[in-house]
């Protein structure tokens, strides 16, 4: 048999990869909308003082 | 009616985009590291340059349900909304990882074993953990109310990270298609300093995902309460 | 801590206690495969139905016709051996000396005719020794045992 197995390799660190990128620009938004929707609610930046 | 002092503050935009970038970095290194200093394994010949990414997505795995583990009980301990937002973005990042652990095994499973998939003892113990906690994260949508969530996230938590030894030991306890694992003594010492280097960067990247994570659900949560004592101040 | 969360807690380490024993009555009734020990000792309950067989590959028992794609060969636990005849490729990391998991029927005939054929790996990962090229051994994985 002969040994192509760069194909499995391959596919296994681009999905590594792809999901890696993926979920970090996922991460990203998410944050950046709730922190946009903070800024809305409060008027001033988080971290600067939430307390009630 | 009163509003109870928010547990959860909005935290300040830090340093973590760098942190997050660093990570990155070390994952390439890494993977360049032990691509160019491991050689072709006398079985599984190329195949072996897949260890490093499926080896250390499962340790990862294992390392967020055990966060999952700790903080779930500590939410339950205390009471602290922070703790099961903590809990819940382990999780969420622990299942990703489960995710990409499955699929690695089966691009590696179809050219190593002959086949995608086995119903043996090792991958079918893997794919419940998955179901459990892909479980988890549809159950908070559920839930309205931020204790009662935190409440039967927990339980599923701890349940669900209970099942962690039971598929670590599935290949030593049961006899599965999957190998044991591998020891200093069955492996060369070059694939296992490949393997540890780069679960060290998955660490990394985890802990950022993680650290995100949880960042967006209290700023969420604190725009939630900030909001609420808006509403309830207007009234008066 | 509130009473609803000791409750919740006791809860979860009474479900978990259930699983573990639950678990720990399956024990070492969940094996993937038979051993062809285990396999003969079942006597006529092991003809013809479908079961899984595990072993290594006896080394210069693999008979491969690539034309009529017949392949057979001996499945062995050290004890016990069985012989196998399947129609088709074998898997690429078929070689003798490696583990298997075959799946098929015993025949009374006392051939085993298998529907699919698996690799077992070891948990061993060594470079090839000096001299081994792995894509040379590529080559002799099927072909070296051909008589």
């Amino acid at each position: 048999m002969e040994a192509s197995n760069w194909a499995y390799v391959t596919a296994a660190y681009a999905v590594t990869w792809v999901l890696v990128l993926g979920y970090m620009a996922y991460a990203r938004r998410a944050l950046q909308r709730a922190r946009a929707e903070y800024r809305r609610v409060t008027g001033h930046e988080p971290g600067e003082g939430d307390a009630v | 009616m009163t509003t109870a002092a928010p547990t959860v503050e909005a935290p300040r935009p830090a340093r973590w985009p760098v942190f997050g970038a660093v990570s990155l970095a070390a994952l390439v290194a890494t993977q360049v590291f032990s691509f160019l200093t491991s050689p072709p394994d006398q079985n599984m010949g190329q195949l072996e340059k897949i260890l490093y990414v499926h080896v250390p997505a499962a340790w990862v795995m294992f390392v967020c349900f055990a966060i999952v583990l700790v903080y779930s009980l500590r939410f339950l301990w205390k009471g602290r909304e922070d703790d099961d937002l903590l809990a819940a973005a382990a999780a969420e990042v622990g299942a990703i990882f489960n995710g990409l652990t499955l699929v690695l095994g089966m691009i590696w499973g179809k050219p190593a074993w002959g086949v995608w998939w086995v119903w043996d003892a090792r991958l079918t113990s893997t794919l419940v953990l998955f179901l459990v906690f892909v479980g988890y994260l549809a159950l908070r949508a559920f839930v309205e109310d931020p204790q009662r969530r935190g409440q039967w996230s927990a339980a599923v938590g701890i349940l669900g990270a209970l099942n962690v030894p039971i598929v670590w030991m599935s290949v030593t306890w049961w006899r599965t298609l999957h190998q044991m694992p591998s020891s200093m003594r069955s492996m060369a010492k070059i694939y296992w300093v490949g393997m540890f280097a780069n679960f060290g960067a998955f660490l990394l990247v985890m802990a950022y995902f993680i650290r995100r994570r949880y960042d967006a659900a209290c700023t969420v949560r604190a725009a939630e309460h900030a909001s609420q004592a808006a509403a309830l101040g207007g009234l008066d | 801590m509130s009473k609803r969360n000791w409750a919740i807690l006791v809860a979860v380490v009474l479900v978990a206690t259930f699983g573990w024993l639950l678990y720990g009555g399956l024990d070492k009734n969940v094996v993937f495969f038979l051993t062809p020990k285990e396999l003969l000792a079942k006597g006529d309950a092991g003809y013809d139905v479908p079961v899984r067989l595990g072993g290594l590959v006896k080394p210069g028992t693999v008979q491969w016709d690539e034309k009529t794609l017949h392949l057979q060969f001996e499945v062995t636990d050290d004890t016990s051996t069985v012989l196998v005849h399947e129609t088709g490729a074998p898997p690429q990391m078929f070689q003798p000396g490696m583990g298997v998991v075959i799946e098929g029927k015993y025949g009374r005939d006392g051939v085993f005719e298998a529907t699919n054929l698996m690799v077992k790996h070891s948990n061993e990962y060594h470079p090839p020794k000096p001299g081994e090229k792995p894509e040379e051994m590529y080559k002799t994985l099927i072909k070296g045992s051909t008589p």
